[in-house]
């Protein structure tokens, strides 16, 4: 008549969830806070204009965006256009065959000569044209494992650049000879999108990278494969970042920080062609990878 | 103020745009024609309709009580000028919503739909439907009714929006509770919750009981008065079972407990607009025991499941009403009111239920204990004495 | 304020000037008894100032500090509500339809470009194939730039010429 999901916790690695908590009968699931009336109010979406995180949803004109709409997008269709092109599997983790019951629950190996399995690469057609999603900047400041201020300074310098609250990145690993302990404060982070970001690629296309006196363009073997790909940019030019450069005397020290942007691209020279009409400039030579 | 511009701007383009491209989507006069002649989705209130649609007032907006807060308050700004180009676009959109349920009803109704099998005529009712609420879903009008609560359960739209209601909050209270005080699986296996079922004791008017809640004996002496309310569209008189039952009865004897029934009423004409359990229309069977727990017993759950008397064979040729509700629940139930089944004690409500090819759609549970009031009851309902509980067995 | 003080003071000397316990306010009679107190809290006296490091840490993070940053929820009447969410609406509806506008745009693009490619390869082998090999690399041209609400004067530098910039750096 209708599925009947148990109380359980959540499944891990592989392996089912527990069930452990009464009642273990759910025929509708619900969140605690749902049925508490206390806390019903904090469940209003934020879409909705009583909700305390309410944004509106346009508050000012794209350029950035409109230019991908009107211009790039039916270009990019018409560069990566292969004719009769099909789906290219990507080779994937091999699953136990269950001749023993030991292989019940056990992780699948690696492909053969290869640490990790490769994802598919779809037909490039009008419901895959390539685009910027996000952009994210970190900041990792060795100098501030002495001096843990360095690390706010880090965080309000992307803030002041981004106009988005930055967050704070803390050491994971703990090497004794560097005195490096887990939990110290090392730098800033911050993942943008939409407006912000359009906003902060064009400062960086049209006002930075051009004013550097170092930057010779991005290097054309940068990239993670996955059609992300990584800039990096000296504390030298982080000072031409007009929010920076208004008031530059308040700013004693900058630092330099990279810039990942992350885009829709199944490839990497996919990835390389959009931003090129954004107006980046690339520089080396580039290698194309075999499956593309 | 830019940004309203700004919107403002470009919606009109996109009006004008639309226009000229000559869209396919009828003009929102089709709109207006369809929805005409329900009055239930207008605003009753000339002064409120004036309010909502085109923000006009004398003083301030009408809702706000006093004469202070009304002149106190401010509308933001350009939402005046923007409003009718929004409101346009939604009654586009009203007007597509329309037009494909008017497709959808064609289909339905055209020569071919004796070859339309059962699955492909319920999605295509199931999409008719959706069709009608979000037509009238995001329109000024419903949302207004919709706030003041004036929810008129005969259109789609307000159906909609009483389930969602519903299920965001009283659904999960009730299931919530019938798990914590395992109602299920007590009394029945478990319940797929399809209707609110609402109680309230006579004696406190006006006062819904919360699932769970633990009344004064009282209180619940008198008939309780019963809401079963459906949100999909139901045909008038359908018939619906209701039965009280209390599983902590103790079973002295066999050293547990039984189940006692307390209340057995079938044959209840309901329908989406009278959805309150009216005893004189329906068959009760069993009257109305108040419950009288024993002194230092446990607490008792009384446990309320509503059915619907579902009737497989009209269900199947839903044919003579197309876009009417999938179930039909019309079958009358003849049951003696001395037949064994329905027996007080030691009641088998899971037997009672697979005989009579009940379907439960929704359910409700108080508790009750010993309490100052308990002997009074006894003595009035003529009870007996009742059994003192001690903590050595005698 | 006092907390980040406080916790500038624990830093050690380095960070602050000279560091005076100052003690709140309260009304604790062994703390009235005492004499050279500086019962105030949150005035800063020039003996108490910090110094200027520890100052510029301070207003970097009151910067961060998101209090009173929210702005207050607008309070609307019930009228204006539905009218505001009827423009939300509308909006999305608008946004919507420009989407599908856009993505119809590309399908049918696609597949004309597909049908040419059809096309020329039912007429001329060689020219299918030089028309449809993928070109590795592909950049747009440098000179491209993001249209702008206020365009520069001078439009297009028409006798500009790609100068070898990055050798001669090299």
């Amino acid at each position: 008549m209708f599925k009947r999901a148990f109380h359980t916790t959540v499944p891990t690695a592989g392996k089912p969830g527990v069930s452990i908590v009464h009642p273990v009968h759910h025929t509708v699931k619900f969140k605690k806070a749902q049925v508490s009336e206390r806390y019903r109010e904090l469940l209003t979406p934020k879409s909705s204009i009583l909700s305390a995180g309410f944004r509106p949803l346009v508050v000012s004109p794209d350029r950035v965006r409109d230019h991908h709409y009107n211009t790039i997008q039916s270009d990019l269709l018409l560069i990566n256009y292969m004719h009769g092109a099909e789906d290219k599997k990507g080779i994937k983790m091999r699953e136990w065959d269950g001749s023993s019951p030991y292989h019940l629950n056990r992780a699948p190996r690696p492909p053969r000569g290869r640490s990790r399995a490769t994802k598919d690469i779809k037909v490039r057609d009008w419901s895959n044209v390539p685009e910027i999603v996000g952009v994210s900047l970190n900041c990792f400041v060795p100098e501030a494992k002495e001096v843990s201020d360095i690390a706010v300074a880090a965080k309000l310098q992307l803030q002041q650049i981004t106009g988005v609250k930055a967050r704070t990145v803390y050491s994971r690993s703990n090497v004794p000879t560097w005195r490096l302990r887990p939990g110290m404060a090392m730098g800033a982070k911050v993942h943008l999108v939409g407006r912000p970001m359009n906003q902060f690629l064009y400062t960086l296309t049209e006002i930075v990278l051009p004013r550097s006196k170092t930057f010779t363009g991005v290097s054309n073997s940068a990239g993670d494969t996955t059609g992300n790909i990584t800039v990096g940019i000296s504390a030298d030019d982080a000072r031409s970042f007009p929010e920076i450069e208004g008031n530059i005397e308040q700013w004693a020290t900058t630092f330099g920080f990279d810039i990942t942007i992350h885009t829709t691209a199944q490839v990497d020279p996919d990835a390389r062609t959009l931003l090129s009409a954004y107006g980046f400039l690339f520089k080396g030579e580039e290698k194309f990878p075999s499956r593309m | 103020m830019s940004i309203r511009r700004a919107f403002s701007k470009s919606i009109r383009a996109y009006s004008t745009e639309a226009a000229t491209a000559g869209s396919t989507s009828t003009s929102s006069s089709a709109a207006s024609t369809s929805t005409e002649a329900v009055s239930s989705l207008k605003i009753r209130n000339p002064r409120m309709r004036r309010a909502v649609l085109q923000g006009d007032w004398i003083d301030g907006p009408p809702s706000l009580r006093t004469k202070h807060a009304r002149l106190a308050y401010n509308s933001p700004i350009g939402l005046k000028e923007v409003f009718p180009l929004a409101y346009d676009i939604i009654l586009k959109e009203k007007a597509r919503h329309y037009a494909k349920a008017e497709e959808i009803k064609q289909e339905l109704e055209s020569s071919d739909a004796s070859k339309i099998d059962a699955e492909t005529r319920a999605s295509l009712v199931a999409k008719y439907n959706k069709h009608l609420v979000r037509a009238e879903l995001n329109d000024p009008e419903v949302q207004y009714n919709y706030r003041i609560k004036q929810l008129d359960l005969t259109q789609p739209v307000y159906r909609h929006l009483a389930e969602r209601d519903w299920k965001s909050y009283d659904m999960l209270i009730t299931l919530q509770r019938l798990e914590q005080l395992h109602v299920i699986p007590d009394t029945l296996p478990t319940i797929d919750p399809r209707a609110d079922v609402k109680l309230q004791f006579p004696t406190v008017i006006n006062k819904w009981v919360t699932p769970g809640e633990v009344l004064r004996n009282a209180v619940c002496t008198r008939t309780p008065i019963v809401k079963i309310q459906e949100f999909q569209q139901i045909p008038d008189n359908s018939l619906y079972t209701v039965l009280i039952v209390d599983p902590d009865t103790p079973d002295i004897a066999n050293d547990g407990y039984t189940t006692t029934l307390h209340w057995a009423v079938t044959n209840i004409p309901l329908s989406n607009t009278s959805p309150v359990v009216d005893l004189a229309k329906s068959d009760e069977l069993i009257p109305f025991l108040p419950p009288h727990p024993d002194k230092n017993g446990p607490t008792h759950r009384y446990c309320l499941w509503a059915f619907r008397q579902a009737d497989p064979s009209t269900s199947v040729n839903a044919t003579s009403t197309p876009l009417g509700s999938p179930t039909v629940a019309t079958r009358r139930i003849e049951i003696a009111a001395n037949d064994v089944s329905l027996a007080r004690e030691n009641f088998g409500i899971r037997a009672f239920v697979s005989a009579h090819n009940l379907d439960p759609v929704g359910a409700h549970v108080w508790r009750c204990t010993y309490d100052q009031s308990t002997e009074s009851v006894r003595e009035k309902f003529g009870l007996g004495p009742g059994i003192v509980f001690d903590k050595v067995r005698r | 304020m006092f907390r980040i003080q406080s916790s500038l003071r624990a830093m050690g000397p380095t960070l602050l000037g000279s560091a005076r316990p100052s003690v709140v306010g309260c009304n604790n009679a062994n703390v009235k008894a005492t004499a050279n107190l500086v019962l105030s809290r949150g005035k800063r006296t020039k003996a108490r100032a910090l110094a200027p490091g520890a100052q510029r840490i301070i207003n970097m993070l009151s910067v961060f500090s998101a209090h009173k940053k929210q702005p207050r929820r607008i309070k609307l009447a019930m009228e204006d509500l539905i009218r505001h969410n009827v423009v939300q609406k509308a909006w999305s509806i608008f946004m919507r339809d420009k989407k599908l506008i856009r993505t119809e745009r590309l399908k049918s693009q696609y597949k004309k470009i597909e049908e040419a490619a059809e096309e020329l390869k039912s007429l001329n082998g060689y020219l299918h194939f030089e028309a449809t090999k993928r070109e590795l690399g592909k950049r747009f041209s440098p000179e491209m730039r993001i249209p702008t609400e206020t365009p520069p004067n001078e439009i297009w530098h028409e006798d500009w010429k790609v100068t070898d910039i990055y050798a001669k750096k090299r």
